[in-house]
């Protein structure tokens, strides 16, 4: 019983307790809101005003799962923000998703968030248009949703001590804040891409650096035998055939084979009076003298041809040199010489000269020259098929061309020429697969022709015993399937192709200097086959090659292309790549003579570069490779400039924030620089890297390269012509002003020039991508302060009504998800609620038309923008009911307590509604309606009071 | 029991028979030899291409006279090709890069290794003549540039200028340069050279015809015992070792 009774005893004593307990929190909490004001720093108040009722729900409920996502895409731990910044998805340009780095889209990926893991939001329709508060607003609102909000109340009064502690802790200085809300740094993508094109022909001049090296020691040879010279040089002129016919024999046997000898002979001017009997022996050969004249004259007219093909054969310099003698149109007209011997002469010299990219291109598109190449491809002599072959491979190259070699049977008569000699087979691989390159139709009428035996006697060639038409059949099979995807596909003849290439590096000569240009193309943008490549050890391969000593900087140049293609997508590929310590020979490459072997070691450092496991390890920005790279930027090579500034710029995407480096090797100074070059490309990329540079750097960062950029050249590039630069100009600002507040305060500088260049730009710009980069930029700057948001809003809207419509409503409507999302952020930071002045830019928005076109949104297509448009739904219905719910709250506790916590809830009223106005009068308004005269009066002086800040028609309205 | 034990023999003589090789005795081997049916031409061609390959012009034109046997080159061009090889083996190295020039120009042009050869070889006749002045200013003028354009060429010379260097030049270490076995060396290049820019197969077509006879009997020797050929110049059938 007794045990009964002090069980009924603590029942009772238990309701005692609570008060006892209830009054203690109270005085807790009074004594602390009173202390509270003096504990915070004057502007931390101003700018994170922690209305607890306000706060918590909307901030944390439906943006979690997004926020959420992020956070785990950047592997950090979860807090709870406070700052809108975080909130908006990190964009993911459409170029990266070209790289297809997998480890990339994981980290600022482009997958959507997932709705279904939304927590339901609360669903408060924002049903009154006119915004009107009144208390049958309530009624509207679904009855669930009204209890989950009250638990939520109720649940933030009790803890409203705590809370006011934990916004010490969800300190925005956090760096979890910091690090959300950026525009993505994206990692590069060949915009180069032409480069690789153009390393890739066949035809490959010889490099510059070997004519210098050949003209230096060529200038020490002839001050020894220019006496034997010049002595040559009379005798051609002489008038006595004999004589001449015996100098021309000489001189092209000197000639032949000897590069430094012909370099010396050009600058002795020994070409024009060759070209002058060639001219005159041709155009007479009409009026036939005496056989015996007959064929001295031909003797002449051989000899002559050889020599100017010699001259002609391996270096630029001498098809410059022959073709300036305008010795063309006299070689056309050997081959329709009597003697076969003229003719072979003749069209060997011409395919010298036809395989130097200076010879003139051939229209094929002029019927007379279609006739002229069908003449010589169906002619018996094989040297004038040759010829014909040649020219076929130098001069087509548009897809017109090809479709009117194609209807010319041009086609059908190379498939024939397969089955001729040698020379002639490899000749019509290699035209075949000028051809086909990119020309559908080529193909199917190829690989169609006579039920496909021409495709498959191609791939029986693969296994010829002549590596050159093993690899030029390679070829052939590569440009087909480059072209049209559904022929060669099966695994067999892919693992043929990539092992038949790396065993053709092996060659010592030409065979093996093209072959790695062949396997680029072959493995390029194709990840399937570079799997198939990793998985024959090319990496291995290559790499082997690569420590040789004294590469032909023609296949230096092709291994590392081939490297670079490897490594463009595969991770696995890449980390066999620095296990093999490959980055020293590459970047040893860096300091080559050859500006192409530099620019392909920049290429090859860009795709490992796209590792972010290595750059998050920093291997990349290290003594090796960044003060090379950054010399580079001074590099004469425009070229090799931007593949530098691309490299840069990849590493500048640095997780270990090891930037430091990077601005003490003056990498910054050299990159604003270039910025202001006047090569398009180079300021594209130069921004581009300052971009990447500012991606998630610190404020100690930022602020040097903007001090570097200076404002109105910042607000010049924005405006740059090239609407390409104007997008990464915009990216750029967009970096520049994510992070925190004193970042933001940097587009202010100099009357906040830059955000005018931004709004000209959105105003005037009519490109998606622009328009993008820029709504991101005025999002960002709206996640700043009252200030800053109020700068944003006179962008948005302007002061003057001239009729015209806000580009905000335009790019609402667009049919761009992407640009639908940044305009939806930009509304959702502008319309935060902890800040002061969010009800009454709201309130502009709405008579902008702009709340109007959100409720239309609701059902957006873009998941991201739909979870914002909720969201704003949510804050828009939520803030204005919140004023009335919360208010009447407050008041049913303000009337069961005694005077004290009255008074102390006044207080916190009076002290902490100062900056919203709007939720104050409404509290003052409903006391006003409930509460006793003596608080009338009070209400009365209060509402007084408002006057100031409310607007008389907000005022109005809120009545 | 018994059956069991019948079993057990019967496998072991399976055993024994897979473990000896078949043997194939002279007369069933060359009875299947008459079966199989070659063409009298197809024997010609081959002759043909051996005769042409290898230069031999006058032979060649009478065995097309008395077989028919078209060659499947222009023996005129054999000739040409023969007077060329014949310089070299002479050590008349000039001579030979001339007639190669007059043949095709693009033999040399397109082919550094090559005339890097016909250089060295050239350079190791003025040597071998005593010539020295001239063997340096050749060395100097013609050889140095094909070195600085590629390494090994500059290795090779090397070694030839080395010669310079001995009293006895028969007994040094390079010596092996001077022997005329180099000659035949650089005039079957040239020859292989010559024929690859005429579209011809540069070897004949008999000596692979032969290796893949002794890989075959060599691949035979494991599973059975035949009438082998030992002796290629006699092609003796030669009865098994059993």
């Amino acid at each position: 019983m007794k045990k009964i009774a002090t069980k009924i005893e603590d029942n009772e004593e238990k309701p005692l307790e609570k008060n006892s307990v209830v009054l203690l929190m109270g005085s807790i909490v009074g004594t602390l809101l009173l202390l509270m004001p003096i504990f915070l720093p004057k502007n931390f108040q101003l700018r994170w005003n922690f209305h607890l009722p306000q706060s918590p729900p909307p901030r944390v409920k439906p943006l979690r799962p997004v926020k959420q996502q992020l956070i785990s895409r950047l592997g950090r731990e979860n807090t709870i923000g406070t700052r809108k910044p975080d909130l908006r998805i990190p964009q993911m340009p459409t170029e990266v998703s070209r790289t297809t780095n997998n480890s990339l889209d994981k980290l600022i990926g482009k997958d959507t968030p997932k709705l279904g893991h939304i927590p339901p939001p609360i669903p408060l329709e924002f049903r009154n248009s006119t915004l009107k508060i009144s208390p049958s607003h309530r009624n509207l609102l679904n009855q669930r949703s009204i209890l989950d909000v009250f638990k939520i109340m109720r649940f933030i009064i009790t803890i409203l001590t705590v809370s006011n502690f934990l916004s010490l802790v969800f300190s925005p200085k956090s760096p979890i804040f910091l690090s959300l809300a950026r525009s993505s740094a994206e990692l590069w993508w060949p915009l180069h891409d032409t480069g690789i094109v153009f390393f890739s022909e066949t035809t490959m001049p010889s490099s510059a650096s070997v004519s210098v090296s050949v003209s230096a020691s060529a200038s020490s040879t002839t001050t020894t035998t220019s006496g034997a010279h010049s002595d040559l040089l009379t005798r051609l002129t002489s008038s006595e055939s004999e004589v001449q016919l015996k100098a021309l024999r000489e001189l092209k046997n000197r000639i032949i084979g000897n590069r430094t000898k012909k370099l010396s002979f050009i600058k002795l001017g020994l070409v024009p009076p060759v070209a002058a009997i060639l001219a005159t022996k041709a155009q007479a050969q009409v009026q036939a003298q005496s056989q015996a004249q007959a064929r001295h004259d031909s003797n002449l007219l051989v000899q002559s041809a050889a020599a100017l093909g010699s001259f002609a054969c391996g270096f630029d310099a001498g098809v410059r040199a022959v073709l300036d003698a305008s010795v063309f149109p006299n070689l056309f007209l050997l081959l329709s010489h009597p003697d076969d011997k003229v003719v072979d002469a003749g069209a060997r010299s011409l395919r010298m000269i036809y395989q130097s990219k200076l010879a003139p291109k051939c229209d094929f598109l002029q019927e007379k020259n279609m006739e002229f190449l069908l003449s010589l491809l169906n002619s018996e002599n094989e040297n004038v098929t040759g010829l014909g072959a040649s020219i076929i491979i130098h001069s087509c190259e548009s897809t017109a061309e090809q479709k009117a070699l194609c209807h010319a049977g041009v086609v059908k008569k190379l498939i024939s020429l397969l089955e001729g000699s040698l020379s002639q087979r490899d000749n019509s691989l290699e035209s075949l697969a000028t051809v086909m390159k990119n020309n559908v139709e080529a193909v199917s009428e190829f690989v169609g022709s006579e039920s496909g035996r021409a495709l498959s006697s191609v791939i029986g060639l693969t296994k010829d015993r002549y590596p050159r038409t093993r690899l030029l059949a390679s070829m052939c099979l590569i440009a087909i399937r480059n072209t049209s995807a559904c022929y060669l596909q099966d695994i067999g003849i892919k693992t043929k192709l990539v092992h038949l290439l790396l065993e053709l590096h092996d060659d010592p000569g030409q065979v093996g200097d093209e072959a790695p240009f062949a396997f680029s193309s072959l493995i390029s943008e194709k990840p399937d086959l570079q799997k198939l490549a990793f998985e024959a050890n090319a990496i291995d391969k290559l790499y082997n090659h690569l420590q040789k000593s004294q590469l032909h900087p023609k296949r230096f140049l092709g291994i590392l292309l081939a490297l670079a293609d490897l490594c463009s997508k595969l991770e696995s590929c890449r980390s066999r790549f620095l296990s093999l310590q490959a980055l020293n020979l590459v970047s040893d490459a860096l300091t080559h003579d050859s500006s192409d072997v530099r620019t392909a070691a920049c290429m090859c450092l860009r795709c490992v570069s796209r590792s972010i496991k290595n750059l998050c390890a920093g291997n990349f920005l290290n003594e090796m490779i960044v003060p090379p790279l950054v010399r580079l930027l001074d590099d004469p090579s425009t070229s090799v400039q931007v593949a530098a500034i691309s490299v840069l710029g990849n590493i500048a995407v640095d997780f270990t924030m090891r930037r430091s480096l990077f601005v003490q090797c003056g990498g910054v100074k050299q990159l604003v620089q270039l910025s202001k070059s006047m090569d398009s490309t180079v300021r594209l990329n130069a921004l581009w890297a300052l971009r990447n540079l500012m991606f998630l750097a610190d404020n100690v960062c930022k602020e040097g390269i903007f001090m570097e950029f200076t404002a109105s050249s910042l607000a010049s590039v924005i405006c740059d012509p090239e609407p390409f630069v104007q997008e990464q100009a915009l990216a750029l600002i967009r970096n520049l002003v994510d992070g925190c507040i004193k970042s933001v305060e940097l587009v202010f500088t100099e009357d906040g020039m830059i955000l005018d260049a931004v709004r000209r730009q959105l105003q005037n710009a009519s490109t998606d991508e622009i328009w993008i980069q820029g709504m991101y930029v005025l999002s960002n700057v709206a996640s700043g302060t009252e200030f800053h948001k109020e700068a944003v809003m006179h962008q948005l809207i302007p002061q003057e009504d001239n009729g015209t419509q806000s580009f905000i409503l335009k790019f609402l409507q667009s049919n761009e998800s992407q640009l639908r999302t940044a305009a939806v952020w930009a509304i959702v930071n502008l319309t935060f609620p902890s800040s002061p002045g969010s009800f009454s830019r709201l309130v502009k928005l709405h008579s902008a038309g702009i709340v109007s076109q959100i409720k239309s949104m609701v059902n957006d297509p873009c998941p991201d923008v739909k979870v914002a448009i909720l969201y704003l739904k949510f804050v828009i219905s939520f803030q204005l009911w919140l004023t009335t719910a919360w208010c009447n709250t407050m008041l049913s506790f303000f009337f069961l307590q005694s005077a004290v916590w009255k008074l102390s809830i006044l207080w916190v009223l009076l002290t902490r509604f100062v900056n919203m106005p709007y939720t104050a009068a409404i509290f003052y308004f409903q006391m006003y309606k409930v509460t006793s005269i003596s608080w009338h009066v009070v209400a009365l002086m209060a509402l007084w009071e408002l006057c100031d800040e409310v607007s008389g028609k907000d005022a109005l309205m809120l009545l | 029991m018994s059956l069991f034990w019948i079993v057990v023999h019967q496998l072991a003589e399976i055993e024994a028979m897979a473990a000896s090789k078949k043997v194939i005795t002279r007369e069933e081997w060359e009875k299947k030899l008459k079966d199989v049916k070659i063409k009298k031409e197809d024997m010609n061609k081959l002759v043909m291409n051996f005769l042409v390959t290898e230069g031999y012009v006058d032979a060649a034109e009478k065995f097309r006279k008395e077989s028919g046997t078209e060659p499947d080159i222009d023996l005129a061009t054999i000739t040409d090709r023969m007077a060329v090889k014949k310089a070299v083996q002479c050590g008349n190295v000039e001579d030979a890069i001339e007639k190669v020039n007059d043949l095709n120009p693009e033999i040399l042009d397109t082919n550094p290794q090559l005339f890097f050869h016909l250089q060295q070889q050239r350079l190791i006749e003025l040597i071998r003549n005593g010539k020295v002045e001239e063997a340096l200013e050749f060395a100097q003028e013609e050889l140095a540039p094909r070195g600085e354009e590629n390494q090994s060429f500059l290795e090779e010379l090397e070694r030839t200028v080395a010669l310079l260097a001995f009293e006895d030049v028969s007994n040094c270490p390079v010596g092996e340069l001077l022997d005329i076995s180099q000659r035949l060396k650089t005039a079957s290049e040239v020859n292989a050279a010559i024929l690859t820019s005429q579209s011809h197969e540069k070897d004949p077509k008999l000596p692979s015809l032969l290796k893949m006879l002794i890989w075959a009997q060599n691949q035979l020797d494991e599973k059975a015992a035949y009438p082998r050929i030992n002796d290629l110049s006699t092609a003796m059938l030669e009865d098994p070792t059993v």
